[in-house]
């Protein structure tokens, strides 16, 4: 990579971290990690997801109680105040960096986060 | 008589913090268009689009999908001859030549990614993305 495609690639992420979506989304990430209870609910969910889905991809049949109880999990965590807050930032995110990436393709004519992603 | 003035609402002319993300995509999206790698992604993708031979395959191969997927004769048959004219494409010295430039390609759209996403704080290609999951890391 050329310093001036380095150099350019470093402006893009340094306007991204400064935009308005980008700091209320870090904030909010922060907040999340930093509340013991929401912080705790998260990861027993993932934990949770884990251990079911390795279940069934060993070719195991749930039961319909342990699916309930896994999908009220969910439930309480994205209805936690400061998840849901967490998740909104994220999503406002999303758009300005889909903004992005669409200016990105525009200059080029091929998809650059396909491209960027592609394995 | 003067013609009565129309009220224009003009934009404002201080870049808002987006306008300065427009802005610094504009300028990497064309600098990622002028580099070598992109350049030779380029013809490369135009050199297989113009061989009549890539052509020729290509519609053969359309025709066994779409008979798949219709239904039509024996799907054995039709897997086989795909794979076989598949086969035949991807050992031809332009195809090879267009993957390898589109591996060079991606390569460098990665090491992009890794970049802005360092900057930012936040994964851009996966958040970046129109639709699928995208994780906020």
């Amino acid at each position: 990579m050329t310093p001036e495609l380095l150099e350019s690639a470093r402006v893009l992420g340094t306007a991204l971290h400064e935009s308005q979506a980008v700091q209320v989304y870090l904030q909010a990430k922060i907040e999340v990690e930093t509340n013991p209870e929401a912080a705790s609910l998260e990861a027993h969910m993932l934990e949770v997801y884990h251990a079911l889905l390795a279940r069934q991809q060993n070719g195991e049949q749930l039961t319909q109680s342990e699916v309930q109880e896994f999908y009220a999990l969910r439930n309480q965590v994205q209805y936690h105040p400061l998840i849901k807050a967490r998740d909104a930032a994220l999503a406002q995110v999303k758009g300005v960096f889909a903004e992005a990436g669409t200016e990105i393709t525009n200059q080029l004519g091929v998809d650059f986060t396909a491209l960027a992603l592609a394995a | 008589m003067s013609t009565p003035s129309t009220k224009i609402d003009l934009p404002i002319l201080s870049m808002t913090g987006d306008a300065k993300v427009v802005q610094a995509a504009q300028s990497l999206g064309k600098l990622l268009a002028e580099t070598p790698e992109y350049q030779t992604f380029l013809q490369a993708l135009k050199d297989i689009n113009h061989d009549l031979e890539v052509q020729k395959l290509s519609a053969k191969i359309r025709e066994h999908d779409n008979a798949l997927q219709w239904g039509r004769g024996d799907v054995l048959e039709h897997q086989g001859e795909m794979t076989t004219l598949q086969a035949q494409m991807e050992s031809m010295p332009l195809v090879q030549t267009y993957h390898a430039a589109e591996q060079a390609f991606i390569h460098l759209c990665r090491e992009i990614d890794a970049v802005i996403s360092e900057t930012a704080g936040v994964p851009f290609a996966p958040n970046a993305r129109k639709s699928g999951c995208g994780c906020g890391g």
